[in-house]
């Protein structure tokens, strides 16, 4: 279960709401640090993070570029790259700790992960037909041909054409939202309980984009996978996503059912995101946050998002914990659960 | 990875330059030996008592010993001074057909890179038939035509990689013709030795570096190759390779330092320059 | 495929043109005497004049170079005095003792060499890449003559485990009969289990001699490409569906980054030719190489000028046959009609990788 600070001042609990005993989360990552070290600074890219998937939902997590949101992922599999520094965390999943044997073991087998850019992601001398097999006969221990059998059926399954003649194919050879799909396709070949896709969307156009999330869709709803879908596009996560955890500056800023959060964000930067989405239609100014990023090599004091913040006042200066503020819904902000935040924010 | 640049340690190698003025260890570590090596080589044979060519028919074959820290050869004559002023001349031919080659090399590749179309490929094939002669064999050649002798190796070294610069550098040329403000200059009416002098050489001038310290070592191995087997420094001047191929038949009879000892020589020496070479890349990987 | 197939060749055909252009050139237009070189200094004035006239040498440099090429064509390169023999003759006599040598120290050198570069890459930083970096250094570094001396000194003299460097086998052994010229096939093949022992006692030296520099260069090359490899987005991949890290290796970062590096083998196929001659001399190995040192030494020309000629019309066969082996083994050439040349391929980035990746300015492999 994860584990939230408690420091005393607010509804502290060890356990995050909505769950009870028996609801285990298939997948949780407790109190992550990392940071990446090189001969002359340090960069802190993720602080205490915790956050867990449950078993068939759809989790969204959101932030911007170096929110912390990839490497927050690739931790849950332990495929941080080598410049990288654990200071802390752990993973559970079905409610066993896993050392780098155990995360070693999930791989491919019990989680599946989509990256962002198909066509590098894929081994540019290979077929695609052997590198979609690769995963059956090293889990499945499926031999050569039945492995290949299965990965036509899967390319057939994810809707490319021809499956058979394409998985001779080499990556270079496939326009990129069929990459994307032969992606999916290589990561669901097992049939792993969850899918963590990174910025799955991001590279493709927008017609593309719509097909690959019905594609998800369509793949989830068939073997009840779980899905961590992390991305900026918010849009992307209202339609898609039963849960949304929304990271700032390596942090955990905001976590609930997205339907709630969307409404009536508690966090002074959710409520920034959303209202910075242009709307269709309307003739309004956009709205973007003022300022910066922090510096992640530069140690924070106090709540990282203070300096853009709308409503800050002198007791963020200390760092707030993520609390819980009602119900399945926790935010780090001082401020929550003490009214609307901002002022200004109209819901939607 | 979500994480941007902005944000991450730096993660692009400075240049050599770069790093030799923050006084990388890992540069000025073998920069610094390889000088003293080089000193040394000029030195010693200056002020060393004994002559590298004086013969001492009394003193023949003596193990190495205070006097003679090296030992002495067949005909008496000091190994340090022998081992110093062969030294001498191979780092000597080694640098210059070096710095030669690569100015040479330097230009024709810019130029064929710059040119593309048929000089371009003129000058491949050309390249393509250097190449085809390794050193030695070329140098075994051109010792035939012109006679044994230090001439016949400088030529033969300098030539031979001459295709190495040249190669490297229309690679980089190529690249630097596909970035934009390059196409701005010609808009400019720059005539085409101004490009090549203000803007193609600096931009290559590190990578020839890099190919050039790796091109020492080569070049050396390469003249001690042809003394050994007779074509190149004849006796009675001290060169490494022809002393091991003197030294060899006292090698079964124990007498080895007569040819052990330059080996050791050209070891260090080439050693020195390849580690030297890749510090000046600055990469973490040994490469070519 | 075709189109790269097609061009390939044509730019070796020219090379060998312009080869046989350089060696007319360097051979009979140089200054000094072409016929005296040929016909050595013991030949009498009537001797020379005789073999000034087969040169045609009095004709014009055009007719010359004529003469020198139908001569080559027809395999006429002359004689040997010394040996009171054809240079063709000898060449393939001598041939398959080279090519044995050869052929052993490229797969010792070439298998050791890539081996222990992925094997270093796999590991960067840790004791074994520091110390296989130091060995390819001082394997690099080290005069190929001189190594074969010290390992003699070591290994005969010192340690009387290796057989008296001279030649192919003890003098007490007979040969067996002759089928391929290869010691170790035909004794094989005969059933000589004696000889073939003798046989590879006496290969032992030589072919380590030769293939440490090859491994040398090769474990240096493929440690840099297998480690620019390792950063690319499809390893990371590969981790993600659970693959093991010797498979990451072997099956993906090698596999991936050895295009590079077989480029790289065949251009220092040169050193493997010059390697040849030197340890010929140091083990007394009766080859081509050896052959070309002793006319060194008996001032007999005609058979050097032959070798010289012979090593780089090898290595441009050898270099085409790499290059088409590429095509094959590179689909993008055989997709996209092969119009980038090979090194030109190489000095790209050859796979992408996202913003965080190492952005190594030098680029790694270059010709």
């Amino acid at each position: 279960m994860s584990a939230i600070a408690d420091t005393g001042e607010g509804p502290g609990s060890a356990r995050l709401p909505g769950h009870s005993e028996d609801d285990e989360p298939l997948i949780a990552l407790n109190d992550l640090s990392v940071q990446f070290q090189d001969r002359h600074r340090s960069v802190t890219a993720v602080r205490g993070v915790s956050i867990h998937v449950n078993a068939g939902e759809v989790l969204g997590l959101v932030g911007e570029s170096g929110s912390g949101k990839t490497i927050t992922a690739l931790s849950l599999i332990g495929l941080l790259p080598p410049t990288a520094v654990v200071r802390g965390g752990s993973v559970t999943f079905e409610g066993i700790k896993l050392d780098q044997r155990g995360l070693r073991g999930i791989r491919g087998a019990k989680v599946g992960m989509v990256f962002q850019n198909p066509l590098s992601s894929f081994n540019p001398v290979q077929r695609i037909g052997t590198q979609i097999a690769e995963g059956l006969r090293l889990h499945r221990n499926m031999s050569r041909s039945a492995s290949l059998e299965e990965a036509a059926r899967l390319l057939a399954r994810v809707g490319i054409p021809e499956p058979h003649q394409r998985l001779m194919s080499y990556p270079h050879e496939f326009s990129g939202g069929m990459l994307q799909r032969a992606m999916v396709a290589m990561a669901i070949a097992c049939q792993p309980a969850l899918l963590i896709a990174d910025e799955p969307t991001t590279a493709l156009d927008v017609t593309v984009q719509a097909q690959v999330l019905e594609l998800f869709a369509s793949v989830r709803s068939e073997y009840g996978m779980a899905l961590l879908l992390i991305t900026h596009n918010l849009a992307v996560v209202a339609s898609v996503a039963d849960r949304i955890v929304v990271m700032y500056a390596g942090r955990v800023v905001e976590e609930g059912p997205v339907i709630d959060v969307i409404q009536a964000p508690t966090h002074p930067y959710t409520a920034g995101l959303l209202k910075a989405v242009p709307k269709l239609g309307s003739t309004d100014r956009l709205l973007s946050i003022p300022g910066q990023p922090p510096d992640l090599s530069k140690g924070v004091v106090g709540c990282a998002y203070r300096p853009r913040c709308p409503i800050s006042g002198p007791e963020c200066e200390a760092d707030p914990p993520l609390r819980i503020v009602s119900g399945a819904r926790c935010a780090a902000c001082w401020k929550a659960g003490s009214g609307r935040p901002g002022g200004v924010l109209d819901a939607g | 990875m979500s994480i941007s640049v902005a944000t991450m340690p730096e993660l692009i190698t400075p240049s050599w330059r770069e790093r030799a003025r923050r006084g990388d260890r890992r540069l000025i570590v073998p920069g610094g030996l390889f000088l003293f090596y080089l000193l040394a080589a000029l030195i010693v044979p200056l002020v060393w008592p004994w002559g590298a060519n004086a013969i001492h028919l009394g003193g023949r074959l003596q193990a190495p010993s205070f006097a003679h820290p090296f030992g002495t050869d067949e005909f008496g004559r000091d190994m340090v001074a022998r081992f110093f002023t062969g030294a001498r001349l191979s780092m000597l031919v080694g640098l210059s057909s070096v710095s030669i080659g690569g100015v040479i090399g330097m230009v024709i590749g810019s130029v064929a890179g710059l040119s593309g179309g048929i000089l371009d490929a003129i000058v491949m094939r050309g390249l393509d038939t250097l190449l085809a002669f390794p050193a030695l064999i070329l140098g075994i050649a051109i010792a035939l035509a012109i006679g044994p002798g230090v001439l016949a190796p400088a030529i033969a070294v300098t030539v031979a990689s001459i295709p190495w610069y040249a190669r490297r550098v229309r690679s980089e040329v190529l690249s630097l013709k596909t970035r934009t403000f390059f196409d701005a200059e010609k808009l400019m009416g720059w005539g085409r030795t101004h490009v090549l002098w203000h803007h193609v050489f600096p931009a290559v001038i590190d990578g020839v570096v890099v190919q050039a310290s790796l091109a020492v070592g080569y070049a050396v191995l390469t003249v001690a190759a042809l003394g050994y087997i007779g074509l190149g420094v004849q006796p009675p001047t001290a060169e490494w390779g022809s002393m091991i191929a003197d030294g060899q038949t006292y090698l079964l009879t124990g007498q080895w330092w007569l040819a052990v000892i330059p080996g050791i020589g050209l070891l260090l020496l080439v050693a020195l320059t390849i580690r030297l070479g890749d510090a000046l890349a600055g990469r973490l990987a040994y490469s070519v | 495929m075709k189109r790269y197939v097609v061009r390939r060749i044509g730019a070796t055909l020219i090379v060998i043109w312009l080869v046989s252009v350089g060696s007319f050139l360097l051979f009979r237009l140089a200054p000094g005497d072409p016929a005296r070189l040929v016909a050595g200094p013991l030949a009498s004035p009537a001797a020379v004049a005789s073999i000034r006239h087969q040169m045609q040498l009095n004709e014009s440099p055009i007719n010359q170079y004529l003469g020198y090429v139908d001569d080559l064509v027809h395999g006429n390169f002359g004689t040997a005095w010394h040996l009171h023999q054809s240079v063709g003759s000898l060449l393939v006599q001598r041939l398959p003792a080279t090519a044995e040598l050869a052929l052993y120290a490229s797969i010792l050198g070439i298998l050791g060499g890539v081996l222990i570069g992925a094997l270093a890459a796999a590991r960067p930083g840790t004791l074994f890449d520091r110390i296989t970096g130091y060995a390819a250094i001082v394997g690099l570094g080290t005069p190929v003559f001189w190594l074969g001396l010290v390992l003699i000194l070591i290994f005969y003299s010192h340690l009387g485990i290796a057989p008296v460097p001279i030649g192919r086998l003890s003098l007490t052994t007979t040969p067996p009969p002759h089928v391929t010229g290869f010691l170790t096939i035909d004794s094989l093949l005969a059933g000589d289990f004696s000889a073939l022992g003798d046989a590879l006692a006496h290969l032992a030296l030589p072919v380590i001699t030769l293939a440490i520099p090859i491994a040398a260069y090769l474990a240096r090359v493929t440690r840099a490409s297998v480690l620019e490899v390792y950063d690319s987005d499809f390893i990371r991949t590969a981790r993600a569906k659970g693959v093991g890290e010797r498979r990451v290796l072997f099956r993906h970062a090698l596999r991936a980054g050895f295009l590079p590096v077989m480029t790289l083998a065949a251009l220092s196929i040169g050193d493997l030719l010059s390697g040849a001659v030197l340890v010929e001399a140091v083990f007394n190995w009766p080859g081509v190489g050896g052959l070309a040192v002793e006319s060194i030494a008996a001032h007999d020309f005609a058979p050097v000028e032959a070798i010289v000629l012979i090593a780089a019309l090898t290595y441009c066969i050898l270099n085409l046959v790499t290059d088409l082996l590429y095509g094959v083994v590179d689909a993008r050439i055989r997709l996209d009609g092969g119009s980038s040349t090979v090194v030109r391929r190489m000095s790209r980035r050859q796979f992408s990788r996202s913003p965080s990746g190492t952005g190594d300015v030098d680029g790694v492999v270059q010709a």
